[in-house]
């Protein structure tokens, strides 16, 4: 415990706005609503809740005059909706039909308190809270009211067919999505506040009945653990339960589509809103979540067969594209047609660079420009991007510091690694190893590196789940390749335990 | 925790400096070896053509497409044949690499001298390739395959493996015999090997795109061109004779390797030509007297293609006498064949041999020391069944009198 007697004396001593630490904070705020308990007189509440907010500007309290007693409101400017407050709450209190029954007064739903902390919650959560002079409660009423951004469609994850709405901001709009493509009681939200300071909400979403009990409880034993000041975005609690910081490859699912949580919850997955963001986190994550697209489900068989085999390409493209052809070109040039090696002998005449080196530039700046992209604002961005293009298209090859082949290399890697969106850090991180391992070591290398992706892969886990284990289990007919709907009559049973069966018969 | 990061790191550094970076070689340090000619001068010296890809005399070679690339020949000298390769580098300023060779071609002084020299380096050495094809130049000035005209191809390596590849699917009347082909069949009882057979000629009319524009290569104002048929016999590592176009058929038909061909009949004055769609051969072998007998079963599909000689194919009569006078022809043509090679080259390039070993390997034990001496005596029998599977998509021939067709 920090001694708060030194800490006051230090403060006084310096004359300066203390410096609080996060447990110091804490302390104020219990020092502060310590007293738990209403005052009586209504000056009292007034001061006291001032003192707790410290005079924040945008705290309103009101205080009024009713026919009975004194009436004291307050809530936080922008999150209520005031005519409603007008209306319903303040309105039959001044009117001079009250008789000091409050409860008969309040039009709206309203709950009641009985200690400032909660009373402060409450504000803090957007409602209004409602003080009476000699009353042992607080009313508090809920009227939230704020500006949100309204159902778009998410960029990040385009589709062609299947429902184009996505998550919003506000966890109250998302449960919604959730439970409108989800009718049923079995669907369970259960809430929770994390972040000292932010107080965020989140809300852990399941199907009773399908979900991975193992998960659940690990996941709310992981989530229980979390001990931290700000919960800004989901991105916060993923980093914070997720077990192997190092490693590249994710143990949890985002997305920004209901209908793919709706999918996984399912399928016997949890997921994790967290107000304040529209990325949702599922867990666990399979391996084959980023291979598929919720969209397979959505096509006929065939169509989603054979996307889903260019996207397993597209993963062995852009991983190991650039290290295999630069092992295969110093290495072992007898392995390729002779058309193309002479291409590559003419094309790399002039460059100086060797084409390991060549390579390890080439996808920097693909990495640069596509950074590049991500954060320009558009008008800017379609310029930079026309630079960029001349500059490595053109530019680069024109002046001798390129050849066209690798170029052509590292663009299809490059285009390769947009078809595995959320493998973005795996992808990376092996594109690199497979590139200095295959220069240095021609396809003995190659090997090695996929030695270790292997290995990486099959040992890692999320919430006691092999991410691998889909590729093993058959029953599901969900797994490498997808399956006609009409034959898919079980649930993956790597995740779910009890009521296995999809369909009736 | 530390520690084992710290021998993590070490792991990783020691692979990369113990691995080390010696066997790699830039694209642009290469020197793409095309194709190499060995010849032998009257004193025994090896003297070695080699092709190379000229990267850097293409213009706008940056630029990638559209980028033409050439050959640049050049010469070199040696006691032994690795001697003259390693005195290529005297003025090549690249490595030299051997693992796109697409032919290496023999002249016929060097072929008669003995092959084996060669053929010892190409089996010994690590970096040298067992896919070239084997080809004899006929010719006295041999280096004249590099002022020949290629068609559409760079260089004369890779006109060889595109002329190969088409003619192997479109006529029999050659033979491509890749390295280890060959050596396959130096090394193997009772088969000797044969190699493909390239002519040169003056390049007497030019091309139209000559007349058009002179970007092509340069190629169509060669003063040479190049006529690939026929074979080159070996018996063992030397050149013994050569066999025509239709010898080279007949090779093909004896050792089952036809594509598809045709074999044009004479029938009085004028021909009947058909095609062959599908060849088969069987060989049987039987001992009488200690003395092998040899016999060859060809079933031939034949499909008529034109025919100048009034007769009608789509009448069964007709289509039977047209079958017996194919057989006869074709048998006589092969029997022609073998007996050249039996009488003249004394060299079972056929593989009779091999067959009595599989069929009867205990009496070829007495006869294998000097089995191409007892085939050059060898009967050999051939039966030739052809069958004609189709006269064509037209109903009658345009020769044919009119008054036939009214009847």
């Amino acid at each position: 415990m920090i001694d708060k007697d030194h800490f006051y004396d230090k403060s006084k001593q310096t004359d300066e706005i203390p410096e609080m630490h996060e447990e110091e904070l804490d302390d104020v705020h219990k020092k502060d609503t310590d007293p738990g308990t209403i005052p009586s007189f209504i000056e009292e509440y007034e001061s006291s809740i001032k003192n707790i907010f410290s005079g924040s500007s945008d705290l309103v309290i009101e205080s009024f005059s009713t026919r009975t007693n004194k009436v004291l409101v307050g809530w936080i400017d922008g999150m209520i909706d005031k005519n409603i407050a007008d209306r319903d709450i303040i309105a039959p209190l001044k009117s001079v039909d009250f008789n000091g029954d409050v409860a008969a007064s309040i039009k709206s739903i309203y709950k009641t308190v009985d200690n400032i902390p909660e009373a402060v919650t409450e504000i803090l959560n957007g409602n209004i809270a409602v003080f009476f002079d000699n009353f042992e409660k607080v009313f508090i009423v809920d009227i939230k009211q704020w500006d949100r951004r309204v159902v778009e469609t998410p960029e990040a994850e385009g589709i062609v067919r299947g429902p184009k709405e996505g998550f919003t901001e506000n966890i109250r709009t998302n449960t919604t999505l959730i439970r409108r493509k989800i009718k049923n009681r079995n669907l369970v939200f259960e809430n929770m506040t994390l972040g000292r300071q932010t107080n965020t909400e989140i809300s852990i979403v399941y199907v009773k009945g399908i979900v991975n009990k193992d998960v659940l409880k690990e996941l709310k034993k992981r989530l229980s653990q979390i001990d931290t000041g700000a919960i800004l975005e989901s991105g916060h609690i993923e980093q914070l339960i997720e077990k192997h910081t190092f490693s590249p490859v994710s143990e949890i699912g985002v997305t920004q589509k209901p209908d793919v949580v709706a999918g996984l919850l399912l399928e016997g997955r949890v997921a994790i809103l967290c107000d304040g963001t529209p990325h949702v986190l599922t867990v666990p994550e399979l391996f084959i979540e980023h291979l598929q697209s919720r969209e397979d489900y959505y096509n006929r068989v065939l169509y989603s067969s054979i996307t889903q085999i260019l996207r397993y390409l597209g993963l062995l493209i852009t991983v190991m594209l650039p290290g295999l052809s630069v092992a295969i070109i110093t290495y072992h040039p007898e392995m390729i047609p002779s058309a193309f090696l002479s291409n590559f002998i003419t094309s790399t005449l002039q460059t100086p660079l060797p084409l390991a080196a060549e390579a390890f530039f080439l996808i920097l700046m693909f990495e640069l420009l596509k950074e590049l992209g991500a954060r320009l604002p558009k008008m800017v961005g379609l310029a930079i991007t026309i630079f960029g293009l001349l500059l490595i298209g053109d530019a680069a090859v024109k002046a001798g510091i390129f050849g066209t082949p690798m170029i052509i290399i590292i663009a299809l890697t490059g285009v390769a690694g947009f078809i595995v969106p959320n493998l973005a850090e795996f992808v990376i991180v092996y594109r690199l190893i497979f590139l200095f391992l295959g220069s240095a070591m021609g396809l003995i290398g190659i090997g090695c590196a996929l030695f270790f992706m292997l290995v990486n892969l099959i040992s890692s886990e999320s919430f006691g789940i092999p991410i691998l284990d889909s590729f093993t289990k058959y029953e599901s007919k969900d797994g490498v390749l997808p399956f006609p709907l009409k034959t898919i009559k079980y649930r993956p049973s790597v995740l779910v335990k009890e009521n296995k069966r999809r369909t009736k018969y | 925790m530390k520690k084992k990061w710290f021998f993590f790191f070490i792991i990783i550094i020691i692979t990369f400096l113990f691995s080390g970076c010696w066997s790699r070689r830039e694209p642009k340090n290469l020197s793409m070896l095309n194709s190499i000619l060995y010849d032998v001068k009257d004193d025994g010296t090896y003297q070695l053509t080699v092709e190379v890809l000229n990267a850097s005399g293409i213009s706008g070679a940056q630029d990638g497409a559209g980028a033409k690339s050439s050959g640049e020949a050049i010469m070199c000298e040696g006691k032994t044949v690795a001697e003259a390769v390693s005195d290529e580098m005297k003025s090549i300023d690249k490595l030299l690499f051997e693992g796109h060779n697409k032919a290496r071609f023999f002249s016929e002084k060097l072929a008669t001298k003995g092959t084996a020299p060669a053929l010892d380096l190409f089996s010994r050495d690590h970096s040298t390739d067992e896919t070239p094809l084997i080809i004899v130049v006929k010719d006295l000035d041999p280096k004249k395959i590099y002022s020949s005209m290629t068609g559409l191809s760079d260089m004369i390596g890779n006109y060889m493996e595109n002329l190969s590849k088409m003619q192997r699917a479109a006529s029999s009347r050659s033979v491509f015999s890749t390295t280890l082909d060959f050596m396959k069949d130096y090394y193997e009882d009772g088969k000797e090997p044969v190699a493909g057979l390239l002519e040169i000629s003056k390049n007497e009319g030019k091309s139209i795109s000559d007349l058009e524009s002179q970007n092509i290569a340069g190629s169509s104002n060669k003063e040479n061109k190049i006529i690939y048929r026929g074979l080159a016999a070996f018996r063992n590592d030397k050149l013994v004779g050569y066999l025509d176009g239709i010898g080279a058929r007949d090779y093909n038909i004896l050792t089952n390797n036809i594509k598809m061909d045709i074999i044009t009949l004479p029938t009085g004055d004028k021909y009947t030509t058909a095609d062959i769609e599908k060849c088969k051969t069987k060989i049987k072998t039987k001992f009488e007297n200690g003395k092998p007998i040899i016999t060859a079963d060809v079933k031939m599909s034949l499909v008529i293609v034109e025919e100048d000689a009034n007769i009608d194919p789509s009448d069964m009569d007709t289509a039977e006498k047209l079958e017996n006078a194919f057989n006869d022809y074709i048998k006589f043509e092969i029997l022609k064949t073998v007996q050249k090679v039996q009488k003249e080259y004394k060299s079972d390039i056929f593989g009779f041999g091999s067959k009595i070993h599989k069929q009867h390997p205990a009496d070829w034990k007495n006869i294998k020391n000097n089995w191409n001496e007892i085939f050059s005596t060898a009967k050999i029998e051939i039966n030739v069944e052809s069958n004609i599977v189709k006269s064509g998509e037209n109903k009658r021939s345009f020769t044919l009198e009119e008054q036939d067709y009214d009847s």
